[in-house]
């Protein structure tokens, strides 16, 4: 992993926030109802791999929220490079999330938006991935604000 | 079956390296002008050299030099009469395929076929143009930006994969899905394999 020196989280992309217990639990339930959802194989594989995406989104605020902070602009990009501050995700994982929203970003307003199958699938379990990571973080890190109940 | 067609060493065979480096920099971002010690630096060339190269450029009339204040700028001639050529050429042996293809090169074994396609591809890209990539075969889309981390840095602009495996590919270009038959049909730069190769799947 690369060493930033740059003070994180920048100012003009993020501002303090306190969380509750309840917003947090709602999050994770956000994220959970996309996962589930992104797996409905009825729906095109963009769609699906939009869902995944949107729950690595809001996967990476759920963090970022328990950790203190929310964004203040481009959500999506800040929310994903905050994981590597927040749980602690490698530059090369963000990176892989990185692709996979510009991606995202693109199939939305093509005319013709190309998601590979192996590419969503390949997302979708990076996402659940995540979700287990972000939870064991919650647990150990800010066990107060979350409490130990198991998911 | 995987087969592969560097090309790497057309570039290496036409130019000298400087020229290749600078040709290969000028010509691919034709929209921006650039410094000498941007050159210097972007190519990873001696100042001497590169002010050799540029002054020969400038005087065939590919690049173009433009002093401003205490600045010399240098930019691809689009007023040249062989300027689509040079361009097409740098950018299939020297230049954009060169740098994805030394990129894609760990990946070989997991690749069956790779090209450049969209605007690059064309030859109409603008100066915030991404640099759309198709790879097909068993690598992982991780695997494959991770690949392309480095190609994205030399050559300043985004790469946006698109990774299929050989069977989707081969399914989606038997039921004419619109993007992949546009690939087929359209102007693409081949980067692994060859063109006929990647057309021939569906049958």
């Amino acid at each position: 992993m690369s060493v930033d020196s740059r003070p994180w989280p920048p100012r003009y992309a993020f501002e303090e926030h306190q969380a509750s217990h309840d917003e947090l639990r709602g999050l994770l339930a956000q994220a959970d109802r996309l996962l589930a959802d992104a797996e409905v194989t009825l729906v095109s594989t963009a769609s699906r791999h939009a869902l995944a995406h949107n729950a690595v989104v809001i996967l990476a605020h759920l963090a970022l929220a328990a950790h203190g902070w929310r964004t203040t602009e481009s959500h999506h990009y800040w929310g994903i490079d905050s994981l590597k501050h927040t749980v602690g995700l490698s530059d090369d994982e963000v990176d892989v999330l990185q692709a996979h929203r510009a991606k995202r970003h693109h199939a939305a307003y093509s005319p013709e938006p190309m998601v590979s199958e192996a590419e969503m699938a390949e997302l979708l379990a990076q996402a659940k991935g995540l979700r287990v990571r972000v939870v064991a973080w919650l647990c150990d890190q800010h066990a107060d604000l979350w409490d130990t109940t198991p998911d | 079956m995987v087969t592969h067609e560097t090309g790497s060493s057309i570039g290496g065979t036409l130019f000298g390296k400087t020229r290749r480096a600078v040709l290969g920099l000028l010509f691919t971002r034709s929209d921006r002008r650039f410094y000498l010690r941007e050159i210097v630096r972007l190519t990873g060339s001696g100042e001497g050299p590169v002010q050799r190269e540029l002054a020969a450029l400038v005087g065939a009339g590919l690049v173009t030099r433009e002093r401003e204040g205490r600045q010399v700028y240098h930019q691809a001639n689009r007023a040249c009469p062989v300027f689509d050529e040079v361009r097409s050429l740098i950018v299939k042996t020297s230049g954009v395929a060169d740098v994805l293809r030394d990129s894609l090169s760990p990946l070989a074994d997991e690749t069956a076929f790779a090209c450049v396609y969209g605007s690059f591809a064309r030859g109409d890209e603008r100066s915030g143009s991404d640099v759309d990539v198709l790879v097909v075969g068993d690598a992982g889309f991780a695997d494959v930006v991770r690949a392309l981390g480095p190609a994205q840095e030399k050559l300043g602009r985004e790469v946006n994969p698109t990774v299929f495996t050989l069977a989707e590919w081969r399914q989606k270009l038997a039921a004419g899905h619109p993007f992949v038959r546009d690939v087929v049909r359209k102007s693409k730069v081949m980067l692994v394999g060859d063109e006929r190769g990647l057309q021939a799947l569906a049958t």
